[in-house]
């Protein structure tokens, strides 16, 4: 019987929904404030990069493709988390004063 | 006598030229003196709002549009260039073909309508605000909401540009995927339906800088490959002419 | 056919990208549209992260972890259908097919089920720019649910009636990695219209 953990597709499958379900469950947690967000933005990344190197198999690609797809992967993830952390932390310190808050972009 | 070979291939390449020539004119008549860029009138503008703004860029509006309505017709022979291109691959039928020759026909339509509106609204400025804001109004969402046109011509070019077995095809693989792409960036085009402000509305992110910056892409570089292909028929000496064509 | 198994057999030495590069093109293109919603999102976002948190109470966690699961054991589906065709164990491969299709299904039910449920309740994306986003982007994402579905319904089929062998898959590759994309997509969609609050 083959070892199904040895297999790093089915290694990743496990990873990814163990990975769901922590992601899910910190979500629920309100005592660690805007952590679960960036968590959740983090795990989403750890996910993200499985799927791309053990389903799309860029773990067996041309170097220069991958690295363009793991650079990639890891500047979208960090603009978000920086995004989502800053916007959280400005919302917290001021709730009212609309002066307060970086706006990124016109709200519209 | 019929026109001779040499005659008819410089034709292909001017046409497939004209597609280069539509896009560097429209950069000028629709994007600097229509006022589109950096950013189309909103349209969350009120009708006095935006009455106000067709009469202070007035002049140049007028001529944009007038322009962009004669140089549309570039469009015409760069779609029938691109015909000519898929029924060399599209050897058993022509559905395809006409198709995107139907298509880039259209495409010339949907986009003079839009012009036409705004042409007429700068026709009398001084008419009930209102008015003009439901010419504008038309102008904008014919460009946006008839994107399905556009993109049928793009998939069709796509689709038989992926089955060309050849062993130099016109349009390599990726530019046929970079087609479909493209052309299904319109999509959310449609949304300018919903919304007056926002990424989908007509003058945000994904109502207007992706859809038309994907089609220009899609332009210049279907353009690339067709002038490639009418220079390398130009450059081939005359009996190789006429075994390609057997 | 014997003497090509070893060359076709993937290996770490043979380093490719599945499906040929041309294809990619188009999965990275995709990539930078999505990566383009993602961040025009969380701009927008910033402008009103109260706004936002509210109305995504409105969302069920539940049913959208339940559909990140639902879509990683599709893609790790059509993976173990891709490696049987590759065995060449050609009559196993079109049932892994069959799990990835049905498992699109029950994402697409549940996103039928949570929409109902919104507009049960008055929500549409005219609501407010949460619901818009909220509305647009898992529209645009399930339109991309729905052509892979088909596709892989069709090559199920095409794989049945024995068009693909080890040295003729380049097509499915193609669909694999375009399936992956959308499972991948929808990993970042989730946490940041369900979870971020």
């Amino acid at each position: 019987m083959r070892n199904t953990l040895s297999h790093p597709q089915h290694r990743a499958l496990l990873v990814l929904l163990i990975a769901t379900a922590i992601s899910f469950h910190v979500s629920h947690d309100s005592s660690i404030g805007i952590w679960a967000g960036v968590a959740a933005l983090a795990i989403a990344y750890v996910k993200a990069r499985l799927v791309m190197l053990d389903f799309m198999e860029l773990r067996h690609a041309p170097r220069s493709w991958r690295l363009v797809f793991e650079v990639s992967l890891l500047v979208v993830s960090t603009v978000l988390i920086m995004a989502y952390g800053v916007s959280e932390r400005n919302a917290a310190l001021s709730l009212a004063a609309d002066s307060v808050r970086p706006y990124l972009c016109d709200p519209g | 006598m019929t026109v001779d070979k040499k005659t008819c291939l410089q034709w292909e390449l001017l046409s497939a030229w004209s597609g280069v020539a539509f896009a560097v004119t429209y950069a000028f008549t629709f994007g600097y003196l229509g006022h589109t860029l950096p950013q189309p009138f909103s349209p969350a503008a009120s009708a006095q709002e935006l009455a106000q703004l067709y009469m202070k860029h007035l002049w140049d509006l007028r001529l944009g549009w007038m322009l962009s309505l004669v140089f549309i017709s570039l469009y015409m022979p760069w779609s029938a260039q691109i015909s000519m291109h898929m029924k060399e691959i599209e050897k058993h039928s022509r559905v395809l073909t006409w198709t995107q020759l139907i298509s880039g026909a259209l495409t010339v339509y949907v986009v003079s309508w839009g012009m036409l509106c705004w042409g007429v609204a700068t026709y009398r400025p001084d008419r009930f605000a209102e008015i003009t804001q439901t010419l504008n109004d038309i102008g904008w969402l014919s460009l946006e909401t008839q994107w399905m046109i556009t993109t049928v011509q793009m998939c069709a070019v796509a689709i038989v540009g992926l089955y060309d077995k050849r062993p130099i095809p016109t349009f390599p693989k990726w530019v046929c995927w970079l087609s479909i792409f493209c052309g299904w960036t319109f999509a959310p085009a449609s949304l300018t339906f919903y919304f007056k402000s926002g990424p989908f509305a007509w003058n945000g992110l994904l109502g207007f800088y992706v859809p038309y910056a994907a089609w220009l892409v899609w332009a210049l570089v279907l353009s690339y490959f067709m002038i490639k292909d009418v220079k390398r028929r130009m450059a081939m000496p005359e009996r190789l002419h006429q075994v390609a064509a057997a | 056919m014997m003497m090509t198994t070893e060359l076709n057999f993937r290996s770490t030495a043979i380093k490719r990208m599945p499906g040929g590069t041309d294809f990619w093109v188009f999965v990275i293109a995709e990539s930078l549209l999505f990566g383009s919603f993602f961040v025009t999102y969380i701009c927008y976002r910033s402008g009103s992260v109260e706004l936002y948190n509210l109305s995504q109470q409105a969302l069920n966690r539940g049913m959208g972890a339940f559909n990140t699961a639902v879509l990683i054991v599709s893609s790790w589906s059509v993976v173990q259908a891709l490696e049987a065709v590759r065995k060449g164990r050609v009559k196993v491969a079109p049932r892994y097919l069959s799990l990835s299709i049905v498992l699109a299904l029950v994402f697409l039910t549940v996103k039928i089920c949570e929409y109902q449920d919104k507009f049960h309740h008055g929500i549409t994306l005219a609501t407010n720019k949460f619901f818009m986003f909220y509305f647009v982007l898992t529209m645009i994402h399930m339109a991309h649910v729905i052509i892979g579905t088909v596709v892989l319904i069709v090559l199920r089929q095409r794989l049945v009636q024995g068009e693909y062998d080890r040295d003729n898959m380049n097509v499915l590759e193609m669909a694999a990695s375009y399936w992956h994309l959308v499972d991948l997509l929808w990993i970042f969609l989730f946490p940041l219209l369900y979870l971020l609050r």
